[in-house]
């Protein structure tokens, strides 16, 4: 059996309720939460922590995220870095966000071509590394020769007929896919 | 979206973060949008929220580059659309 810790903090934000609770301790069991108690029901023999002025709430989430973008001139980023480069940097980044609170993450898509965002997920839940937990599309949906193509064009000074093949998603699985263009 | 139960994730912070620090010219459409449409972009949000629309937490702001102690400033603006504090917060959760 793991250790008991009761964390005891002057407040308490479940993420349900419309105020804050201030008579409640949190038992955890290892690593995860196994009961909200009030102060008065803590077990006898469990390790106390007093977190006195602090206020506890559930790790947020974040619904709308691109942890591939790692440059603040996005769309030209897309192009000048490997998969591999903008996984390890999201990865980084995703880490930061956890230490701040971010327990989740949801991903809206991203500026790689293929598996950075899923296999950022799949080591965190292989527990190779630490992160939040990540849901979402890792490709971005667009419509074939459209959004995309056209943005990427724009901000890289590329000419639409340098471009044999545009980069879009299979709307069904989410996974990368290259048409070639139907015109030239 | 009521009806559905569907979630709104306005993602409101992002247009204010590259209005304020003008960091990219690709940008500036959009910061044109933010500075013009603000205003009644949050009184949308604010409404659809009285209307029972559930609202969700979003950024959008990308990874490495960013400072994590900005992803916060959501909920400073889910609050200038009108939700409480507390409501906000439940938004993140």
């Amino acid at each position: 059996m793991n250790k008991l810790t009761a964390l005891i903090p002057d407040r308490v934000i479940d993420g349900i309720s419309s105020t804050a609770d201030e008579n409640v301790a949190i038992i955890v069991n290892g690593n995860s939460i196994s009961a909200l108690v009030r102060h008065e029901d803590i077990p006898s023999g469990v390790e106390q922590i007093d977190l006195s002025g602090m206020t506890l709430m559930p790790g947020m989430i974040n619904c709308h995220e691109h942890p591939l973008m790692y440059s603040d001139d996005y769309q030209s980023a897309y192009l000048h870095a490997s998969s591999a480069y903008k996984a390890l940097k999201g990865l980084a980044s995703l880490q930061r966000l956890l230490l701040h609170g971010w327990t989740g993450v949801r991903v809206l898509g991203d500026i790689d071509v293929y598996y950075g965002n899923q296999d950022i997920r799949k080591v965190i839940e292989e527990g190779v590394f630490t992160g939040p937990r990540i849901t979402g599309a890792g490709q971005q949906s667009m419509r074939p020769i459209a959004r995309g193509y056209r943005s990427l064009s724009t901000h890289t000074g590329l000419k639409a007929s340098n471009r044999r093949y545009v980069q879009a998603s299979d709307p069904l699985n989410m996974e990368p896919i290259w048409m070639k263009k139907p015109y030239s | 979206m009521v009806e559905h139960g569907t979630y709104l994730v306005p993602t409101i912070y992002i247009g204010d973060y590259y209005a304020e620090t003008q960091k990219l010219r690709a940008q500036d459409k959009n910061d044109d949008y933010s500075r013009n449409y603000r205003d009644k972009f949050l009184t949308m949000v604010g409404k659809a929220h009285k209307a029972g629309v559930k609202i969700a937490v979003g950024l959008d702001l990308g990874g490495y580059n960013i400072d994590p102690k900005l992803f916060v400033k959501e909920f400073a603006v889910l609050i200038e659309a009108g939700l409480t504090p507390m409501e906000a917060i439940k938004a993140g959760h």
